[in-house]
């Protein structure tokens, strides 16, 4: 009956017309910033946040979380429509959202990952909402040695990405496991792979990577061959929802992919990032169309779609019930919630009852919000495809430059970019595909340092880094996931032999 | 008329980015146009063109908070005829923002960067072509320093060092202490206390404060030192036990907080915050500046920032801290070659 309380007075708070205004706005510019490639969710706070300056509390943490959740569905809609991620996030969306685009199902693909993403966040408020003050202490029962069999789990899953030649994704995820390894090393200080070069001091990050390999190789590549078809009643509000098929399809997908996400989104250093490659990998995995994934199936843009909204929603409650980010957008949303006096910790939902409350109510208007401006404005989304391919791609490139500057105020970032953008056109000519790289790239780093870490707190005991209980039942579960399927199929082969004989 | 609203879309897009781009220093509003009071008093150089302060460190942290209030203080009360214009120049854990400053040459007036540790730590550890001292930078002001907290996991019952030593003594090799960075001030501390004390405790380098953080509250790591600011709604609410602060004197949110030199343990290693320039700018430009910066040291504004986010108020002008420098050069120095290379 307290949560029914606490709700209702969550509710009352929404009932201020500000509160809901700053919400749209929030949703609004998130949407817009996450369909910006290289413009995450993190850099969309850190700009709006002079706006929170005088606002009150609650007003300031619904346009913030409005924002986070928005960038979290923008950034599909790039994706889908120009194969170019608009933030890490949605790497995978491309996996098969961009396949249906050039299938000319733009409108359909745009439809599930919206519907995907809101299906996913109001599932994850229940969540937040029934289990943030119970299980805050999930996040801390991860150690470096449970965080490593964690990435583990995460590599296993490029098997799932490999594609017609798993040769050529091992080969990609090898490049994005060296990438990983440039820097300075977190234990010795010594500095690896740097060539003198201060800039690649503190190693590459996977932001601008996965730009130069998804964006500006898709636009070389676009040069070549053209141009998605949109046909006009596709953007029919009918067409755009998922028929009663679909929705069986993608369902379950959609169910899984937000408890999975919602797990490792309250993970502090996984993130919503590595949550959609997880859950691309469990769909697939899972999917009775295995062999279409990659060819355009909307499981595989409401997999990780739903994931990465659900994670975006766990990553609140380390946020702000233990005072610990769990990724660059929740640090910079702490930070806000200082500036404005509210210290998130162990006591906030006591302390905060208002606020706190008020979030939950403002995150189920959020994703009505999210539901109308997604479908509402899908016409307007789809209307890019209209432009001149010659135009658009200069504008594209120009959009990826302008944001690889601005994630460091550098040009060396500009410069990696392009850099990985000639890599990526190649890869593309040999048929390696880029995904691999980006996710090796992204856990790569984590496992070493997890890993390192763990081996100095067990003493340099490797068997006992991997016999924590945690630790030993994730490295099972990523054990049977990579020989699961040869050892069932070297059985068939048996079973099939002995019923010959 | 479709291609027209195709590329207005596209067209609010791109204003949505360079709005984004406003966020950067150059949207300073300008101050210029005010008569300058507050320079009229010092005799010598004035500047006449705008200021640049590079912030050797991503937007956000601490360093470019520190940065940001200085010039929004220098603003607010006119304290400088021209505009200070912050430049974040992050990477290589500083390197990459003083590589920026000393590509202006030698004795330039305009440019102003923030040290934080790493200023000392890194050319110590090999990792920066630059020495912190006069070879390399003029040393302009000196604003704070930064008291930190030493903390146990709450799966132990430490109250005091003399309990983590005599546990360490008998177990040799069990507690395990996180800090961030591996030349860093968390690393020092406990080298330090290692010698000190003649105990084992093994230090695991982190990346990261929350994840550091995380590791403490779920006992993965034992003990930590950190920063108050970020350990103090711990230290409130009870969730990790606090040791001993690392401070001159006792933090005034805690004076039941003994210091670690009260209990008997000479740590008292703290993050110098200060100005740098390049090296061979003439006296009285430093003056200027240090006079400029004194001022801000002195605003009520300053002194509420500084209690905010606690650290210690610890002015020094341009003499002093090019002295004091020297100084926390060699205590690095020493300090870091207690840090294991491989």
């Amino acid at each position: 009956m307290n949560l029914l309380q606490n709700l209702g007075l969550g509710f009352s708070i929404l009932a201020d017309p500000m509160v809901i205004l700053y919400s749209l706005i929030g949703v609004v510019c998130g949407v817009i910033i996450g369909a910006l490639p290289g413009l995450g969710p993190s850099v969309g706070i850190a700009v709006l946040l002079p706006l929170c300056y005088g606002l009150s509390p609650a007003c300031a943490l619904c346009m913030l979380c409005g924002i986070y959740y928005g960038a979290m569905y923008g950034g599909s809609i790039t994706a889908i429509l120009i194969n170019t991620p608009g933030d890490s996030a949605a790497i995978m969306t491309t996996l098969d959202g961009y396949p249906l685009a050039r299938k000319g199902q733009a409108g359909k693909a745009l439809g599930m990952a919206c519907l995907a993403s809101v299906i996913g966040g109001t599932i994850s408020v229940v969540l937040f909402m029934t289990l943030a003050p119970i299980i805050s202490n999930f996040a801390t029962s991860f150690g470096p040695s449970e965080y490593f069999a964690l990435m583990v789990l995460g590599l296993t899953s490029i098997a799932g990405m490999t594609g017609k030649s798993p040769a050529k994704g091992f080969l990609a995820a090898f490049l994005g496991l060296f990438v990983a390894g440039i820097g300075i090393d977190l234990v010795f200080g010594t500095p690896k792979f740097v060539f003198g070069n201060v800039n690649l001091y503190s190693g590459i990050d996977f932001v601008p990577v996965a730009m130069g390999l998804f964006g500006i190789a898709e636009i070389i590549c676009n040069f070549e061959n053209n141009n998605i078809k949109v046909e006009k009643d596709s953007l029919k509000l009918k067409k755009l929802l998922p028929n009663k098929e679909e929705w069986k399809r993608t369902l379950p997908h959609i169910g899984r992919g937000t408890i999975l996400g919602f797990i490792v989104g309250m993970l502090p250093g996984a993130g919503a990032t590595i949550a959609s490659f997880l859950s691309y990998d469990m769909a697939k995995r899972t999917s009775k169309h295995k062999e279409e994934f990659g060819t355009g199936v909307v499981e595989g843009v409401a997999a990780p779609e739903s994931a990465n909204n659900a994670a975006s929603m766990g990553a609140m409650v380390p946020m702000l019930t233990l005072g610990v980010p769990g990724s660059g957008a929740t640090a910079i949303m702490m930070g806000a919630l200082m500036m404005l006096g509210i210290s998130p910790g162990p006591s906030f939902f006591l302390k905060n009852a208002e606020v706190a409350w008020g979030l939950v109510a403002s995150m189920y208007l959020g994703n009505v919000i999210l539901v109308l401006i997604g479908l509402g404005a899908l016409g307007l989304f789809v209307k890019i495809l209209n432009v001149k391919t010659t135009t658009m791609n200069a504008l594209i490139f120009a959009f990826i430059l302008m944001g690889a500057f601005a994630l460091e105020n550098s040009m060396f970032t500009v410069g990696v970019t392009l850099f990985f953008g000639i890599i990526g056109y190649f890869l593309k000519k040999l048929k390696v595909p880029a995904a691999p790289m980006v996710l090796a790239l992204v856990l790569g780093a984590l496992t070493e340092t997890n890993l390192r870490q763990a081996l100095i707190i067990d003493n340099n005991n490797f068997f006992k880094v991997l016999t924590h209980p945690i630790s030993a039942v994730i490295l099972v579960i990523a054990l049977f996931l990579a020989f699961g399927t040869p050892i069932k199929n070297a059985f068939a082969k048996l079973r099939a032999k002995k019923k010959a004989a | 008329m479709k291609k027209l609203m195709a590329l207005l879309l596209a067209a609010i897009m791109v204003f949505a980015l360079t709005a984004c781009g406003g966020d950067t220093p150059a949207s300073t509003p300008a101050a210029s146009g005010a008569s300058t009071p507050a320079a009229s008093e010092s005799t010598g150089w004035v500047p006449t063109k705008d200021i640049e302060f590079v912030i050797p460190f991503g937007a956000g942290g601490g360093n470019d908070i520190m940065v940001r209030k200085m010039v929004e203080i220098i603003e607010k009360y006119k304290l400088c005829p021209v505009n200070v214009v912050p430049v974040n120049k992050k990477g290589g854990s500083g390197v990459v923002g003083y590589t920026y400053l000393k590509d202006y040459k030698a004795g330039y007036e305009y440019a102003l960067a923030s040290t934080s540790a790493s200023f000392f730590t890194q050319p110590i550890t090999g990792n920066s072509p630059f020495s912190p001292d006069t070879k390399d930078f003029s040393f302009v002001a000196h604003l704070v320093k930064d008291p930190s907290v030493i903390c146990a996991s709450k799966k132990w019952d430490f109250k005091t060092i003399d309990d983590i030593v005599k546990y360490a003594k008998e177990n040799p090799g069990t507690l395990k202490w996180g800090g961030v960075g591996n030349a860093s001030d968390d690393a020092i501390l406990l080298y330090t206390l290692n010698t000190l004390a003649d105990v084992q405790i093994t230090y695991v380098p982190y990346d990261d404060q929350g994840m550091l953080t995380a590791a403490v509250l779920g006992g993965h790591i034992d003990l930590c030192s950190s920063s108050l600011a970020e350990s103090v709604e711990h230290m409130k609410n009870g969730t990790m036990n606090t040791i001993a602060a690392i401070a001159d004197n006792r933090l005034p949110d805690f004076p039941d907080l003994p210091t670690a030199v009260e209990q008997g343990y000479q740590l008292d290693h703290q993050q110098n915050r200060g100005i740098v320039m390049n090296p061979g700018v003439k006296d009285e430009v430093l003056a200027y500046y240090s006079g400029l910066f004194q001022k801000v040291a002195e605003t009520e504004d300053w002194k509420t920032f500084v209690k905010e986010n606690a650290m210690a108020d610890a002015f020094m002008g341009y003499k002093e801290w090019t002295a004091y420098a020297e100084e926390v050069k060699e205590d690095y120095t020493t300090y870091l070659a207690m840090v294991p290379k491989d």
